[in-house]
């Protein structure tokens, strides 16, 4: 495949299913400037991985994994650790249109909820979110059908109490 | 506020994301198309200085014009320096090459198992580092100096008392305080995953 038509083919990937990059940076920063970053470690993350994916889970599937893996090992970085060429910092320009959306006040609460909760209990409320059944929840995660079942009703409970001394 | 309705402002929220994407769509491509970012990764740059260290080792000792004899001294330290210095450099090798093996396009317990491994075997091997570097440095010290002449005054036990003090306390705080506990957290976090992988 040509270099073009697998940045094409990337690219189309990444605008059907750019909802879950934001919606999970946006779980697993806690400043703009966070979320900015992790939302490219996570596209260049994808961007690395894509040539070695077969196929051989959907695409959502290969999407939330690699979102979920880098944002629970995204450590923020200083200033001086990041290494810039010219070129990207057109890039960081542009990226500030996936910062400005503004989170309505119903959204804001939610977030706050579920950055309550312990990493692994924030990725599988985000999936649950989502509309993942709990098979799907089990592939991406690991856990075991069983485990999902018990901690989705145990984190419920957790979100609906925290939503009740929050509103 | 009932789950329902938490749900129903997820979807909403998640609608309102796809327009304004939808909206956005030209200037991804735009910034997709270009070269993709080079970040370097802190942990990459560290591993990399490790595996051109004996390069740069060389080079620090060619400006200092060190000079070595080839006496006794010299062999028996040889001996003690370049074994330790093998063995550890041939774990920078082997820390480097688990690192690239990571894939984070494997489930989520699988990669946070293999990176408590991971640093398992870092922290194991920080452990024996510590304690064969006092072999490291006398050898060293051997290939160095061609003569031993050594007068007990405290001009020239002043140093060696403080290099063997700043070396014990570092070795007391690394054992005691980070190792040990770290060790133990990832011992709990990796029994947990297992845990959590079982039906």
């Amino acid at each position: 495949m040509t270099d073009k038509r697998q940045k094409d083919q990337f690219l189309d990937i990444l605008e059907k299913n750019i909802g879950i990059i934001i919606k999970i940076a946006r779980a697993y920063s806690k400043t703009l400037h966070d979320k900015e970053d992790l939302i490219n470690d996570i596209t260049l993350e994808l961007w690395k991985s894509f040539g070695r994916f077969k196929g051989g889970s959907k695409i959502s599937t290969w999407i939330y994994r690699i979102a979920l893996n880098t944002s629970m090992n995204y450590k923020r970085k200083r200033e001086k650790d990041r290494l810039f060429f010219l070129d990207d910092l057109k890039q960081i320009e542009n990226l500030s249109w996936l910062i400005e959306q503004p989170d309505s006040s119903h959204s804001e609460i939610l977030y706050q909820c579920i950055d309550e909760l312990n990493q692994l209990n924030k990725a599988i409320i985000l999936l649950y979110l989502d509309g993942n059944s709990h098979d799907e929840i089990s592939d991406i995660t690991g856990i075991s059908k069983t485990n999902v079942g018990t901690r989705i009703s145990r984190i419920k409970e957790q979100i609906k109490n925290l939503a009740t001394t929050k509103t | 506020m009932e789950l329902t309705e938490l749900q129903n402002i997820w979807q909403q929220y998640d609608k309102k994301l796809s327009e304004n994407t939808r909206l956005n769509k030209e200037i991804l491509r735009l910034m997709l198309l270009s070269k993709p970012r080079r970040q370097l990764n802190w942990i990459k740059i560290k591993a990399g200085f490790f595996i051109l260290s004996p390069i740069l080792f060389v080079m620090f000792l060619l400006v200092l014009n060190v000079q070595f004899y080839l006496s006794t001294n010299f062999y028996i330290g040889l001996s003690l320096f370049l074994p330790i210095y093998s063995i550890t450099y041939i774990w920078d090798i082997s820390y480097f090459k688990l690192i690239r093996t990571i894939d984070f396009s494997k489930p989520v317990l699988s990669i946070k198992k293999q990176i408590a491994e991971l640093e398992k075997y870092k922290i194991k091997k920080t452990r024996i580092r510590y304690l064969l570097m006092p072999f490291a440095m006398i050898g060293f010290i051997l290939m160095i100096i061609h003569k031993i002449t050594f007068s007990f005054n405290l001009v020239s036990l002043l140093p060696i008392v403080l290099i063997i003090l700043v070396f014990i306390s570092s070795l007391y705080l690394t054992f005691k305080y980070s190792i040990y506990e770290r060790f133990n957290k990832l011992n709990k976090d990796i029994d947990e995953i297992e845990q959590l992988e079982k039906d």
